[in-house]
């Protein structure tokens, strides 16, 4: 790519809201249900039908907004955007426009070893659109249950140098969504959809040259790939002497190609103006503090104290604070004041494992922290293996009791009585001389031969440590 | 302040209106004529006036987010100009 050029993009990021009911009506806001089946006359925009504000829309707006450092504005407004298209019964879309949620803001972006923040210019509350699809018989059919959906839209400033920063905010941005409780962040069922807006100019340049507008962009990667190619053809098309035009491209991801939309509209041709069906919002500095005092430690803080206080290496920070679940879990695991490194090779070690295996989501995971605490007290204090500790875990995913319960049950205790050890590999080197002869004759690979020897005269009991330490005074000293 | 005929045609268009002459030059008076009643109102001194754009007095009364019944799937759909069993369907050719 010619390096002369330097990127300028910004992200609008829509998500939806997880509201029991939509944002203007009372119909559920729930994905997969039958077609038109979760409607109503308002979100059908039917004649007469009045719009009413779900108190829990404001509540998560809140919340995203004190996440992002974002400034909340006491007063804010709905605006009609006036458009036809026909997801869109209504011929517009309820939006804020001139008085907007929230204003400013930024979030932390890390891309290799560099951290550096995102400006944000605006979050606010808006409504979904319905869904139009194409049959297979050439028609086109549109499905309601959408339509009406709670989204806040986040507005970045036009921050991006690099498609990878798009990328890394993006991914940022759902996490921060999810961990705080507002948003699944689940861009396959397009809760979470983003368009970017994309430019380029001369390094050194200082005006902003003409951007085009990327729509739907429905995974991280594509956010990336469309950037990059964006940029490319604009960059090729100053370069042969062309211009670029303002224009709303789609991306096709699986052709890696981008085609013209429609003539972006300017905003004018939305002839916006204020709905006059619902009244200015008003919340007051107390709702804020109300939701202030729920909102969780966000993962930037989290990774903080991990990296610093815990001295956890970097795989560890980054994976226990991008779930709001794996998070607290972790976090439960310390309390009785377990050692946050231990506790963090069991979650991100074998917790994983079996997430992976069974293609769960953190939620599913059956084992309490109390319960894996359980086993990695027994662990430490020496009272079964590390082996012996994992096995227990996984066998937990079936049996409901405590690790104590089921290590007395079992008998499971590890063998690391110093008498009793000795005096089963001094009965192995009797039971087995020709393998005694060969270790003599330097042959150091019976040792393994003895310590499963050990192992299996002690189904697996034999703590492993004090049995090779064991074994090797009595091999190298009896005679 | 007033409006020229490529901007009422441009209206027309983002309306999906199709106008003829006539009506296009009747609009164009028209919204002239209101576009003059609002250069009248701006000539009162509004200094020091809270603007007032909403006919409520209060804010905005937020419900609660409980879902209520939604409207029975054959009625939704009974009025629809074309529909398959499940869906509202779109006439062929949408306009640009
Ligand atoms: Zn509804």
């Amino acid at each position: 790519m010619n390096t002369n050029y330097e990127l300028i993009a910004g992200l609008e990021i829509h998500a939806q809201l997880s509201t029991s009911t939509k944002a203007f009506c009372r119909c559920p806001n729930r994905y997969g249900a039958e077609p038109n089946t979760l409607v109503c006359p308002v979100c059908l925009g039917a004649p007469g039908a009045l719009p009413v504000l779900s108190k829990e829309v404001v509540k998560q707006a809140t919340k995203l907004a004190l996440a992002i450092g974002a400034e909340i504005h006491l007063h804010s407004r709905f605006d009609r955007k006036n458009y036809f298209y026909p997801d869109l019964p209504k011929g517009y879309q309820i939006s804020q426009f001139n008085h907007p949620f929230a204003t400013g803001g930024e979030l932390h972006i890390a891309v290799g070893t560099s951290v550096r923040p995102i400006r944000i210019t605006r979050a606010h509350i808006e409504e979904d659109a319905g869904k139009s699809m194409h049959l297979a018989d050439g028609s086109t059919v549109v499905d309601m249950n959408r339509c009406g959906v709670p989204l806040i839209e986040i507005v970045s400033e036009p921050d991006f140098r690099e498609p990878e920063e798009a990328g890394a905010y993006l991914t940022s941005m759902r996490e921060l969504l999810r961990f705080i409780g507002v948003c699944d962040g689940n861009m396959e069922e397009g809760s979470l959809r983003c368009d970017a807006n994309v430019s380029v100019r001369l390094r050194g340049e200082s005006e902003l040259r003409e951007r085009t507008e990327m729509k739907n962009l429905n995974s991280i990667r594509s956010v990336e790939r469309a950037i990059r190619a964006e940029m490319q053809r604009q960059i090729q098309a100053y370069e042969s002497g062309g211009e670029i035009s303002r224009q709303t491209l789609q991306w096709d991801d699986q052709s890696g190609k981008l085609t013209p939309m429609r003539a972006k509209e300017g905003s004018n041709d939305y002839r916006y103006f204020p709905e006059p069906d619902l009244p200015w919002l008003e919340i007051t500095e107390a709702d804020i503090d109300c939701e202030r005092e729920l909102l969780p430690t966000l993962p930037a803080a989290r990774r903080k104290r991990y990296r610093e206080e815990y001295g956890l290496h970097e795989e560890a920070v980054y994976l226990l604070a991008s779930d709001r679940a794996i998070s607290d879990y972790f976090e439960t695991l310390l309390v009785d004041g377990r050692a946050p490194a231990i506790a963090a090779a069991w979650v991100q070690g074998d917790v994983q494992r079996i997430l992976n295996e069974n293609a769960w989501d953190f939620t599913e995971f059956p084992v309490s922290a109390a319960r894996l605490g359980g086993v990695i007290d027994a662990v430490e204090q020496g009272r079964i293996s590390r082996n012996a500790g994992r096995d227990l875990l996984r066998r937990m995913m079936t049996d409901t009791r405590s690790a104590d319960e089921m290590i007395s049950a079992e008998g499971m205790e590890q063998l690391s009585d110093a008498t009793a050890l000795r005096g089963i590999v001094r009965e192995l080197l009797e039971r087995f001389p020709s393998e005694l002869a060969k270790y003599r004759e330097g042959k150091t690979k019976m040792i393994g031969f003895f310590m499963g020897q050990i192992m299996q005269a002690t189904k697996g009991q034999a703590d492993p440590n004090s049995s090779r330490e064991i074994l090797m005074n009595e091999l190298d000293h009896s005679n | 302040m007033s409006v020229t005929r490529a901007q009422v045609e441009h209206l027309a268009k983002l309306a999906r209106l199709r106008l003829s002459e006539e009506e296009l030059s009747g609009l164009e008076s028209d919204l002239n004529a209101i576009l003059s009643y609002f250069d009248q109102l701006q000539e009162v001194n509004t200094a020091g006036i809270e603007p007032m754009d909403h006919g409520g007095s209060q804010g905005a009364l937020l419900e609660d987010d409980t879902p209520h019944e939604c409207l029975p799937h054959e009625l939704v759909l009974r009025d629809a100009p074309d529909r398959t069993v499940e869906f509202f369907r779109l006439p062929r050719v949408l306009g640009g």
